[in-house]
C-alpha cells in the first residue's frame, strides 16, 4: 500500500548571518506496508522517527527539504496527490495531545474531522457516536474541553479522529503512550481488528513491547534510518535480532536487564549524517573494515533484514 | 518525609472529588512507585504533592511542615509533557539559570550537550528536554521529586540513563522519588515500594 523508497529528509539551519548548515536526519530510508499489514518502527525517541510520519503527509516545516520517492497504491506521491488525500485516505494520529483545538469541545473536534474527510453532516455525526463508542469514550465526554481529558483520554480522542472518516491507510505517532495497561491492550486489539478489514499502518512507538504485540513486521529506526526489519516477531529474543543497536534496546527494556550494553551511544545521525562508513562505527562493539568505509545496506539474514557488516 | 494527610480534591468544573482522603508518605532516600487506571487521579495526587494544586481538605507536609507556597520548594514536580514545562521563548541556558547553571558533573550525567545551552527547546527532542528539566529538578534544595510518566514518551535505551541518574541522585543526595507509571515493570525495577491508586475515593493501596 505504502513504499517509501531512499528517503532523505534535511533541514538548513542558519548560524551567524548567512552561514547556513544543512542536517539530514533522515536519510536513505526504504520501506514497503502491504494491505493488512501493521508495520511497527521502533526506534530512540527524538531520532526522526515522526519526520517520517510528517513527510509521508507532507506536514513538515517549510524549511524541509525531502529527496527520494514516496508512493501510495502504486502512485508516486507528490504534493497535489498528497494533498487530497490527507485525512481522507491516509490519517494521522498525532503524538502530542497539544494538537487538539483548545477552545472546541472533543465532540465538535471529532464531528469536524469527519467533514473534512468528506461525510456529510447525517453521516460524520453517526461516524462520531460510533468513533467514540469504539474507544470506550462515554457520551459525556464529547462535551469535554481537551484540558479537561486525563492524558489517556486525550489520546483516545486523537485515535478516535483518525479512524472517524474510514482512512485506509493510518498513520499512528506514539499513539499508546500514556495508556495503561488494559487501554493499551485494548488499542492494539482495536488496531488489529481495523487493519484485517484491509487497512494498513504505520504505528511509530518507542515501546518495543507494544509493536511486538501487534505488528506484523517491527522496522528498528536509529541513526537517522532503519537498521533492520524483524519479520518474526513471535517469541522474539535477542539473538533473533542482529543489529547492536537494536540488541541493546532488547536489553535496555525493564524486564530484560534494565542494563546498557553493546552500544555506547556516542553516535549522533545528525551530525554525523554527512559522514562515511557505518554510523555505528565507534559506539559498538564491532569494528570492521569495511565499517570505515561504506554505510551497509540493507542485506538479507535470517529473521528479517539488516544494515549491519558483522551480521 | 513528605506525606500527604487525609486529601481530599476535587476539579471546579466536577462536583466528584478526584482523590478523597489520600495518605501517603514518602522518606527521604525512598523510591515510592504508583500506577493506576487512566484518569483515577495520578496526575492530580502529583500536583498536590508538589504544590502546584492546594487540597480541599487535608495536609501535605515536607518533614513536619506544611508545604510553603513561596520561595524555593523541597519538592520538585517532572511532567509527562516536559515540553510543557519549560518557557518556549528562552534557551536551554537560561531555563537551567532561573534555578542556578547545575553543576558539569550532573550536565555531563544528564548527556546534556553545550550546544543545547543556546537552542530553544522545541529544537531539542522530547527525551532531551526532558533531561532539562531533570537536570533544573536536581537544584540544591530539592529534598523530593515527583516523577510523573517521566519516560513515557522515551525509548527503553533513554529510559534506562535517565533512571540511572535519578536513581543515583536518590542514594547520593538521600532524595525521596515517587514514580508514577503504567510500566509495572518499569516500577518493579526502580521503586522499593508500589502502591496501585484506583479511582472513585479507592485510595492508595500496596499493590
Amino acid at each position: 500500500m505504502l513504499a517509501i523508497e531512499d528517503l532523505h529528509i534535511s533541514f538548513h539551519r542558519y548560524n551567524k548571518g548567512l552561514d547556513r548548515t544543512k542536517l539530514t536526519p533522515v536519510h536513505n530510508l526504504n520501506l514497503e506496508i502491504g494491505v493488512g499489514e501493521i508495520m511497527a518502527i521502533v526506534g530512540e525517541s527524538g531520532g526522526g522517527k515522526s519526520l517520517l510520519a510528517h513527510a509521508v503527509l507532507d506536514i513538515l516545516p517549510a524549511n524541509a527539504e525531502t529527496g527520494g520517492k514516496i508512493c501510495f497504491c502504486g502512485q508516486e506521491l507528490d504534493r497535489k496527490k498528497i494533498n487530497k488525500l490527507r485525512g481522507r485516505k491516509i490519517s494521522l494520529v498525532p503524538q502530542s495531545v497539544s494538537y487538539l483545538n483548545p477552545l472546541l469541545t472533543v465532540g465538535r473536534q471529532v464531528f469536524r474531522a469527519a467533514v473534512v474527510a468528506g461525510l456529510s453532516k447525517k453521516e460524520a455525526k453517526i461516524a462520531r457516536d460510533s468513533a467514540f463508542d469504539m474507544v470506550s469514550l462515554e457520551e459525556a465526554s464529547m462535551k469535554l474541553y481537551p484540558f479537561q481529558l486525563s492524558g489517556g483520554m486525550a489520546q483516545r480522542v486523537l485515535v478516535a479522529m483518525a479512524t472517524v472518516g474510514g482512512a485506509p491507510l493510518i498513520i499512528a505517532d506514539e499513539p499508546t503512550t500514556g495508556l495503561d495497561p488494559e487501554l493499551l491492550a485494548g488499542f492494539l486489539e482495536l488496531l488489529r481488528v481495523t487493519i484485517d478489514n484491509g487497512r494498513a499502518a504505520m504505528l511509530i512507538t518507542h515501546d518495543l513491547n507494544a509493536a511486538r504485540k501487534v505488528a506484523d513486521k517491527i522496522a528498528v529506526f536509529a541513526g537517522g534510518t532503519i537498521v533492520e526489519i524483524i519479520n518474526n516477531r513471535e517469541n522474539l529474543t535477542s539473538d533473533k535480532l542482529s543489529h547492536p543497536y537494536s540488541r541493546a534496546l532488547w536489553d535496555s527494556l525493564p524486564e530484560n536487564g534494565f542494563n546498557l550494553s553493546e552500544i555506547k551511544h556516542t553516535y549522533s545521525a545528525r551530525e554525523n549524517g554527512n559522514q562515511q562508513g557505518c554510523l555505528f562505527r565507534g559506539a559498538c562493539c564491532c569494528d570492521r573494515e569495511q565499517c570505515e568505509k561504506s554505510i551497509p545496506p540493507l542485506m538479507p539474514v535470517k529473521h528479517g533484514l539488516v544494515r549491519c557488516w558483522n551480521a | 518525609m513528605l506525606e500527604a494527610r487525609k486529601v481530599t480534591f476535587h476539579y471546579p468544573a466536577c462536583a466528584k472529588p478526584v482523590l478523597t482522603d489520600i495518605h501517603i508518605s514518602i522518606n527521604s532516600g525512598d523510591i515510592v512507585g504508583v500506577y493506576g487506571p487512566s484518569g483515577s487521579g495520578k496526575t492530580t495526587l502529583a500536583r498536590l504533592l508538589s504544590g502546584y494544586l492546594i487540597p480541599d481538605t487535608g495536609k501535605v507536609m515536607v518533614d513536619g511542615v506544611e508545604l510553603p507556597q513561596r520561595g524555593r520548594l523541597p519538592v520538585q514536580l517532572l511532567n509527562q509533557h516536559p515540553e510543557l514545562s519549560v518557557n518556549p521563548r528562552w534557551m536551554v541556558g537560561e531555563i537551567l539559570a532561573e534555578e542556578a547553571m547545575p553543576g558539569r558533573e550532573l550536565l555531563a550525567s544528564l548527556r546534556i550537550n553545550k550546544d543545547w545551552l543556546k537552542r530553544y527547546p522545541h529544537e531539542l527532542s522530547g527525551g532531551e528536554i526532558q533531561r532539562v528539566t531533570i537536570a533544573r529538578a536536581l537544584g540544591t534544595e530539592t529534598r523530593y521529586i515527583i516523577a510523573d510518566e517521566i519516560t513515557t514518551m522515551l525509548d527503553a535505551i533513554t529510559q534506562v540513563q535517565i533512571w540511572q541518574v535519578l536513581l543515583e541522585a536518590a542514594r547520593n543526595r538521600n532524595i525521596g522519588i515517587l514514580v508514577i507509571s503504567h510500566d509495572h515493570q518499569l516500577l518493579n525495577r526502580v521503586c522499593n515500594t508500589v502502591l496501585q491508586l484506583s479511582g472513585q475515593s479507592g485510595g492508595l493501596k500496596a499493590a
